[in-house]
């Protein structure tokens, strides 16, 4: 989204447009879910802070500060809430778990799913990947860039990417087939 | 495109763009598409499921229940939250704060005159179904608010007594100062302590208080003066239309679980699933027929609601429907 318009509805949010919230909220939910997966992977718990961020953003609204970058201004926000939330967990009710900050992509798609078993299963099909195809999938989706990018990155030919990219989606849609039934279940949750 | 399987629309730029709608143009002519050619929407939501999930991103139907969630949030008149109350908040706020405090107190004199009032600022917070909120008090005590709950608390504790106002839930981590007792005062029910970490619960639909004792020591006195002592591990049962208590132990779990996202029933009743389910999600649940009595004990952890509620209805043999936040149970024909 270009950055004037994004200012321009911080500012009307400010004057306590409803619209103007609810924009920047689908503008950046995503975005926030994504990287609030890699500082804490209970996606129940990050569904929970992104909402009270906004919340809190939507009480304070008269008196927000002047935000020059706002995506970088909700990440950091999103972070030291979810930081905190950690930290905040009592040691009686459950064992404290120490979680790493950084996860690799794969380990992500993995952590996200909701059961053991989807964990495993999921683990299992990654495996049948090469780590070039791995590192595509990558970029095409979780960095959301074009092939012409990714080509450059690698330094291969567009062709040679979307290739690849779609001979891993093929092994991933194959795989899912098989177990279709159990995942459906987990995305249309 | 007609011989496309799932993972060709997946692979494919512009549906991509489609699908995470970076592209208007990308979004209408798929969404076209999509619309003339039904014989493919096997392939195309395989291929969205892929993408959501190669994407890590939220699926789109729990996106739609989170926006949800907060437009609820926003539309729900809340008396003004004053989290922290800083001195950017304006004048007027304060006064209107002060006049509510005021009134406050005015009310607790009525009822009680043996408790002081302290004249001061007052701080008013109130949690709509759905959220809770960790508040700190001058002191350094910490208090977490439950959904559906009001505290009023001073904004600085100046009189001999830290005293606070409860409807509602609230667990209570209180700093130790043996020259100020703390008290908490819910409906006629005054909950004094010294420093220790208790749950008082006080929903006035409930008819009942219920004060629960972690550590330390509090000393509980109701209207008539009488007055019942709690160890560490006990708790207490106030009936507000016959002002008689009982004490017995607790699960610390099913009392306090709330504040960490824990939804926890032993043997509960359906009017105890049913309002703890509004309190923390948000969601009305409906009996839509009746049913013979039944009981259920179960544990979740952040779940989504849609979960419990499977739960539930697959060990009480219920079919369920949600429909615009209400939740239809009904018995399986």
């Amino acid at each position: 989204m270009a950055k004037g318009t994004e200012q321009i509805h911080w500012q009307h949010l400010k004057m306590g447009d409803r619209e103007a919230f609810m924009f920047l909220y689908e503008a950046h939910y995503q975005g926030l879910y994504a990287f609030g997966c890699r500082v804490n992977a209970d996606r129940e718990l990050v569904k929970d802070t992104i909402h009270e961020l906004f919340c809190e953003l939507w009480d304070r609204r008269s008196r927000l500060p002047e935000v020059e970058n706002i995506k970088a201004y909700l990440f950091t926000y999103l972070k030291r809430k979810l930081l905190r939330e950690s930290q905040d967990t009592f040691i009686s009710l459950h064992e404290a778990t120490t979680v790493p900050i950084e996860r690799s992509y794969e380990e992500l798609l993995v952590e996200m799913q909701s059961d053991e078993d989807n964990k495993l299963r999921v683990q299992q099909l990654l495996h049948k990947l090469t780590p070039g195809q791995l590192e595509m999938i990558r970029l095409k989706y979780y960095e959301q860039l074009s092939y012409e990018d990714i080509a450059r990155r690698l330094q291969l030919q567009p062709r040679t990417v979307y290739n690849q990219v779609s001979e891993a989606l093929k092994t991933l849609r194959k795989h899912l087939q098989v177990l279709s039934s159990l995942l459906l279940f987990l995305f249309i949750r | 495109m007609e011989q496309y399987q799932a993972e060709d629309f997946a692979a494919e730029e512009s549906f991509i763009a489609y699908h995470f709608k970076s592209d208007p143009e990308a979004v209408a002519f798929w969404e076209h598409w999509i619309r003339t050619h039904p014989e493919k929407l096997d392939e195309i939501v395989a291929a969205e499921n892929l993408l959501d999930l190669l994407a890590l991103r939220l699926p789109n139907q729990e996106f739609e229940q989170e926006k949800e969630r907060l437009r609820q949030y926003i539309d729900t008149p809340v008396t003004p939250l004053v989290p922290q109350f800083r001195r950017t908040l304006g004048l007027l706020a304060a006064s209107v704060l002060l006049v509510l405090g005021l009134l406050a107190a005015l009310l607790l004199t009525k009822r009680r005159a043996s408790v002081p009032i302290p004249k001061t600022e007052w701080v008013q917070h109130s949690n709509p179904n759905g959220r809770k909120t960790r508040l700190t008090l001058s002191d350094g005590s910490t208090v977490i608010l439950n959904a559906a709950s009001t505290i009023h608390y001073p904004k600085r504790f100046d009189s001999d007594i830290r005293h606070i106002k409860l409807e509602g839930e609230a667990f209570f981590s209180v700093a130790h100062d043996s020259t100020k007792p703390f008290l908490v005062q819910t409906g006629d029910l005054a909950t004094k302590v010294l420093g220790t970490a208790f749950n008082v619960s006080a929903y006035p639909r409930s008819g009942q208080i219920t004060v629960s004792l972690h550590q330390g020591k509090v000393q509980l006195e109701n209207a008539r003066h009488q007055q019942l002592v709690l160890s560490p591990g006990q708790q207490a049962v106030y009936q507000t239309s016959t002002q008689h208590w009982s004490r017995t132990s607790f699960d610390s779990l099913a009392v306090s679980g709330w504040k960490e996202g824990y939804l926890v029933f032993r043997n509960a009743d359906f009017k105890t699933v049913a309002q703890a389910i509004e309190r923390m999600y948000g969601y009305e649940v409906i009996l839509t027929n009746p049913t013979p009595t039944w009981h259920y004990t179960g544990r979740f952890h952040r779940e989504d609601v849609r979960q419990v509620i499977e739960h539930i209805s697959f060990s009480k043999h219920l079919t369920y429907t949600i429909h615009h936040r209400k939740i239809y149970l009904s018995t399986e024909k």
